[in-house]
This record gives structure tokens, sequence and C-alpha cells, in this order.
């Protein structure tokens, strides 16, 4: 099996109600499989947050493992004690 | 070698001198080169309005080049607004004619017998009595300009001629208009600056435009930068909608049921083409049309600050009253920010029964009140000559708390965000020097959550908590670098967009164009420049009496808790559904915290006043 570390910013904090917890999948999970599963147990506001008709959504950016993840780059492959963090994209004006 | 002009309209003088390249290696150019000239000519005992005070044009190295997005002039005086330091700027395609024309700077000041205009064509200026252009709109001023010699041209509207304090400079369908400079250019009877340029480019080296390509290609391919090529700043409205950023009813609510009628897909439908300003590949304008009574109106726009201001700040889910409001404040030559926001204060304190009006109802989303009270601030008419004050001077003449409802920060009203959610915001919005404005910080690191670029510039220890937007404990750290690049990409007259808003050109890049242009320069001696321009604008503000009690934020923010809910949609309707508890309670917990580590940080006194050490360390002298 392979734990992620997932931590959230700002608004998606309320969503999830928590600011990290650790995510376990079944090896050779990806980013898309770690994404539909943080939506589990969770309120739908967070799932209309994150994924708005089960897309990634573009006010939605990914860190993982301290990258920037692209919207088509989600196949990629989890490793055991990876770590991703969620922040909602707002900048200015 | 560009040149300075320095004019005295009441004597006529016209003076041209090879700008000196110490000053210019020092201050750069741009935002930073007007600071050095108003911070010499322009002390305490000069008013806005006083002939005495500086009205000052300024470019930069990279007008007139390749170099993507320089396109932005910047316009430096004291501002009615603040009675403080001012400066605006705007994007277009007058910055790079007024290079061409060979000037660094035009430094004006004094006050014409009668409405003139200043003539520049290559390295010579002459001022031309016109006074059959008084009482002209901005695009009927630009009409006869044009039509005697084409060229480029900054011109003001009635508002400026009125000395309305938000009064803008437009150009090209772009204002300069923070800070009110165009009630400034007023004062001194001067209707417009006309630039005829005779050498139609100013391409260095093959060095320089190999270089100056390459990072235009990074831009329009960069992700962070899609969205905006695609969706303009609009963009922002579902994204502030969705975190509780979107300012409405003056700042009592923080997200609307009616986002959907006001995000970018509502304003697409008015959109007729896209737009660019020179030298930028993003082209991230769109113009919108609609059907007036009086004919079809055009306006570039309008970008998220003006839809927010004249939309849900106002109570309005109306795009096209945002298009018109857009329009009149462009032809009247009105800064769509201050005038929405000072709306909306006229509104609350009706809502307060603090306010009633003749002509206007005063209630929220009235479109008759919106547009109606835009164009009376602009000829300053009835409630429009009080509002045309600002929010902060029109609080003070009601009276009876109203200043409780003035949103602003140094007498200059707030840009479009949420202090209570945005923590990095609030304390940039204080701390500004030219009064409320996004963009004098522009600290967006953590909103955009850039933590690529954060690991490149901070402590690793410090990231969880300066990422995350809601936390206050680290913004000065963030805020200090930003309000350092941003004094940079303002001197060299370059987009925020290209730089702050997304970090994809960062400040080693932008020494690499002027070492191409030959300069010799770093880009740490870059930020080192940002910095030394920053205190300078804190010393003008110190010398007018300016200090610590001046940078805070309207009590509403830092007294009163906001609510922040998730939204879902109808799967049948579509229609947003708020959820019933709040997922975050927006509140400014301790601003004199984030103030105290942004003084230390800045080498300031506990009363925001630059140290001796910190002076004598950037070279300046009180």
């Amino acid at each position: 099996m392979t734990s992620i570390r997932v931590r959230y910013f700002s608004i998606l904090v309320g969503h999830a109600g928590i600011r990290a917890e650790d995510v376990i999948l079944p090896d050779g999970s990806t980013l898309a499989h770690l994404l539909e599963a943080l939506t589990v147990h969770k309120p739908a506001t967070f799932q209309a947050t994150l994924l708005p008709q089960g897309r990634l959504s573009p006010m939605v950016r990914l860190i993982h493992n301290q990258r920037p993840v692209e919207a088509d780059s989600l196949n990629a492959v989890l490793a055991d004690g990876d770590e991703l963090l969620l922040f909602p994209v707002v900048s200015g004006g | 070698m560009a040149s300075t002009g320095f004019i005295d309209l009441t004597t006529g003088s016209v003076v041209v001198q090879e700008t000196d390249p110490v000053l210019l290696r020092t201050w750069l150019g741009g935002r930073g080169l007007g600071a050095a000239f108003l911070f010499e000519r322009v002390g305490p005992g000069i008013g806005p309005f006083d002939p005495a005070n500086c009205l000052i044009f300024t470019t930069s190295a990279f007008h007139g080049t390749a170099w993507p997005t320089s396109s932005r002039y910047t316009v430096t005086f004291k501002s009615p607004a603040t009675d403080a330091y001012g400066y605006a700027n705007a994007g277009g395609h007058f910055a790079p004619e007024l290079r061409r024309a060979g000037f660094d700077a035009i430094v004006i000041t004094g006050r014409a017998e009668q409405p003139s205009v200043l003539r520049v064509t290559d390295g010579c200026i002459e001022i031309v009595p016109m006074p059959g252009l008084w009482g002209l709109t901005t695009s009927e001023t630009e009409a006869r300009l044009h039509a005697m010699g084409g060229g480029r041209l900054a011109c003001i509207g009635p508002a400026g001629e009125r000395l309305v304090r938000m009064a803008a400079i437009m150009n090209d369908g772009r204002a300069a208009a923070r800070g009110g400079p165009g009630a400034v250019m007023g004062s001194k009877n001067l209707k417009a600056v006309h630039v005829v340029a005779g050498r139609r480019s100013n391409q260095p080296s093959a060095g320089f435009g190999t270089l100056a390509k390459s990072y235009a290609q990074t831009l329009i391919t960069h992700p962070r930068s899609q969205t905006l090529q695609n969706e303009t700043t609009l963009l922002l409205v579902q994204a502030k909608q969705a975190v509780g950023d979107l300012p409405a009813n003056n700042h009592q609510l923080c997200q609307v049921p009616y986002a959907d009628q006001v995000d970018t897909k509502a304003f697409s439908r008015y959109w007729v083409k896209r737009k660019g300003c020179a030298s930028c590949p993003v082209r991230c304008t769109r113009v919108s049309e609609l059907e007036d009574g009086d004919g079809r109106i055009s306006v570039e726009g309008p970008e998220f600050e003006t839809a927010n201001a004249f939309g849900p700040m106002c109570g309005s889910a109306d795009p096209e009253v945002a298009i018109r409001a857009n329009h009149l404040c462009n032809e009247l030559g009105l800064d769509t920010i201050s005038v929405g926001v000072t709306i909306a204060f006229a509104m609350e304190c009706h809502q307060r029964g603090l306010l009633d009006d003749d002509r206007f109802s005063l209630d929220w989303g009235d479109a008759e009140t919106i547009l109606g009270l835009t164009r009376a601030i602009g000829y300053r008419e009835g409630l429009g000559d009080l509002l045309a004050e600002g929010a902060q001077r029109a609080a003070r003449h009601i009276g009876r708390g109203a200043e409780r409802y003035a949103m602003h920060v140094k007498g200059l009203e707030l840009p479009r965000q949420e202090p209570r959610v945005s923590k990095a915001m609030a304390l940039g919005l204080a701390t500004s020097n030219r009064g409320a404005d996004h963009l004098y910080a522009f600290n967006v690191l953590a909103e955009i959550g850039a933590w690529d670029v954060a690991q490149e510039l901070f402590p690793a220890e410090i990231l969880p908590e300066l990422m995350e937007a809601t936390n206050e404990r680290y913004k000065a750290d963030s805020g200090v670098y930003a309000e350092n690049f941003s004094a940079v990409v303002d001197s060299l007259g370059v987009c925020k967009f290209s730089t702050l808003q997304n970090f994809i050109i960062m400040p080693d890049d932008l020494a690499d164009g002027l070492r191409a242009l030959g300069w010799e320069i770093t880009g740490a001696e870059l930020l080192t420049a940002g910095e030394r321009i920053v205190n300078l604008e804190r010393l003008f503000n110190v010398r007018h009496g300016l200090g610590r009690e001046d940078d805070l934020l309207p009590q509403r923010f830092t007294e009163e808790l906001i609510d922040v809910y998730g939204w879902t949609r109808d799967p049948y309707s579509g229609r947003l559904i708020r959820s019933e508890q709040p997922v975050l309670r927006g509140a400014l917990a301790d601003l004199d915290q984030m103030l105290d580590r942004y003084y230390r940080l800045r080498g300031w006194s506990a009363d925001g006043v630059p140290e001796p050490g910190t002076l004598a360390r950037l070279g300046l002298k009180m």
C-alpha cells in the first residue's frame, strides 16, 4: 500500500474540516485516484471546490513533492511517502 | 541616451537636458525616477493643487523595445486623495511613443494661463494653448489631437478639469488612475500630453531582440498565464467567490449568490475583440460593446477591479451597469475603483439612515444611482460634488459615524480584495505608501499557491504558514519582497501580469534584459533598487507627517468578522446553493503584529520611520 501525506490550504481547510491527513491507497494509484479518494466522507462543498463535474477545478493548484502539477499530469503514479499540497488559486485583481 | 524635459507652465519655460546617468542607474526609470524627482521638488508646504506640485511622466529603458509587456508609463505627483505620495501607471501605447520621442521623463510644474497641450516631438517639447479642448471628453480630445498629426496622448476629461480627487489620466482607453493624477493635471490647466515620435523603432541589438523574444515565448506558453489569456482578470470572480474574497455591499459581504451573473462567461457576451498593450504577447484585454441610448458604446474591459466596484460592491448583478459605468469613467477621466467604492459608501450610509438624495435612491444595486452618481461625480453635480472629494472626506462631511463606512487607507479607496480573508493583501493595503492599493505590493505568492517560487525565496520552516493565505504570521516577509519587486517592475514599466501575478519573469530575468541593453546590473541589485524606492516613498510620507497610525485599515476589517460559505450547484437548475453553516470565519486578528514584523524587516522604527542605518545602507537622506 502507498501512504500519501495531504495538506490543505485556505478555504480547502474549511471544506475538508482538517488541515492535513494521511491517505492510504493501493500501490500503483495515481494523482487522479488520490483526488477522488479525498472527496469521500467530505462535505459536498469540498467536492464542488476540488472536482466540479468530476474534473480538477482550474482554481485549485496541486504541489506534488514540492513541484507544481499540470492538469494533464494527473496520471502520475504515486509512491509511498509522497506529499500533496492543495491550494485554491486567487490572485490579486 | 534619453532626456528629461522640465516644463514650467506658469512661465512657459521648457528645458530639455540629458538625464543624469547616475540618477537613472540609482532609480531605474519609471516609478523610481518619478519618486526621486518628486522627493527633491515637493515638500510639505506644497498642496496637491498648488502650481509648485509636480506632475512627472516617466518611461524606462525597455519602452519602445520588444521586451514583453513593457508598456507602462508612470505619472508621479503629490496626491489630492491622500495629500501624500502619489503615483499611477497605465499600459497601452503612450510609454513607447514617449520613449521613442527621446524622453526618460517630463517634469511639469506651474499652471498655464489658458488650457494647454504639451506637444512632444523628437527631443522637443512645446506648450500649445488649446482652450477649445477644455470640456471635451477623453475620446473627443483624443480624436481632435489625433487629427493633428497622429501619435499618442495622455489626457484628462471633465473630471480632471473640475479637480475631482479621483480623476484619472487616460491614454489609449487605459487609465493612470489611482490617487487623482487627472485632478493635478487639471489644476495645471493641462488638457493633454500629445506625443508624436519620429523614430519608429528602438531595437537596441539583435542579441536583445532574441532575448526578448525568448522571454515572450516563455510568457505565453507558461501554464500560469494561460487562464489570464483566455479569461482576462474576470477569471477572479469565481475564484474569489469560492474563497470569500469577493467584496459586496461595501464589504458587508464577501460572496454573492449571483456570482454567475457577473463572471467571465456573463461578460463575454459583450466581447467583440481581443486587444493588447505595446510589446505584449499575452493580450489579456477584451473590448466590450453594447447598445446605449445614444448609440453603441465600446470599452476596453471591464477588468475585475471595475466589474467588482460597479457590481457586487454596489450590490449590482448587472454586467451592463458595470460596462456603462466603465465607459462613463473612461470618457470623464475617472478612477473606476475609487468611484465604485465611494458610491458603495454612499449606499451604506443610506442603508444606515445617514444619507438621502433628491435625485438618486441610493438603494443597493440601483442602476440609476450607480450610473447617475458616476456622471455626477465626474461633473461635480449635486451629491456628486461631495462624493468627488472621495469617501474619506465625504464621510467627515456627513459625520454621525459615517467614517466607519468609508473604505480607504490614507484617503485612497480600497481595491477589490477582502482583507479578512487575504491577509497578504491586508498588510499590503495598509503599508502602501500611495494609500490602499493592491498593486503596490501585489503580494499574491500564497494566493496563487506558488510553493515552488516560495521555496526559492524563503526558509523552508516558515513556508507552511507563509503559504497559508489566512495566516498572518509571515505575510510581512513575502510583503517586503513583493513591494521591492513591484517597485522594480513599475520602474522598468513592465506589467505585473508577467511578473508578480504569476512569477514567470523574475528579477534575474529583468536584469538579463537590462544587461543586453548595456546596463551592468544583477537581479539582487535590482531588488535593492526596489527597496531604495519604497524607502524614498516612505520618507516622502514621513516628511508629510504620516506614520504607523496611517498604516491602518478601516475598522470594519479589524473589528467585524465575516462569514465565508461553501457553494454547490443545484443539479437541475444549475443555481448556486449556499452551505447552511459557514466554512470559515474571516477575521484580521492582529494587524499590529503584522506591522511590527514588517517594520522590523524593513529596518524601520516601531512608528514606521526608516532608521538611520537603513537610510545609510540605501544611500538615502531625509
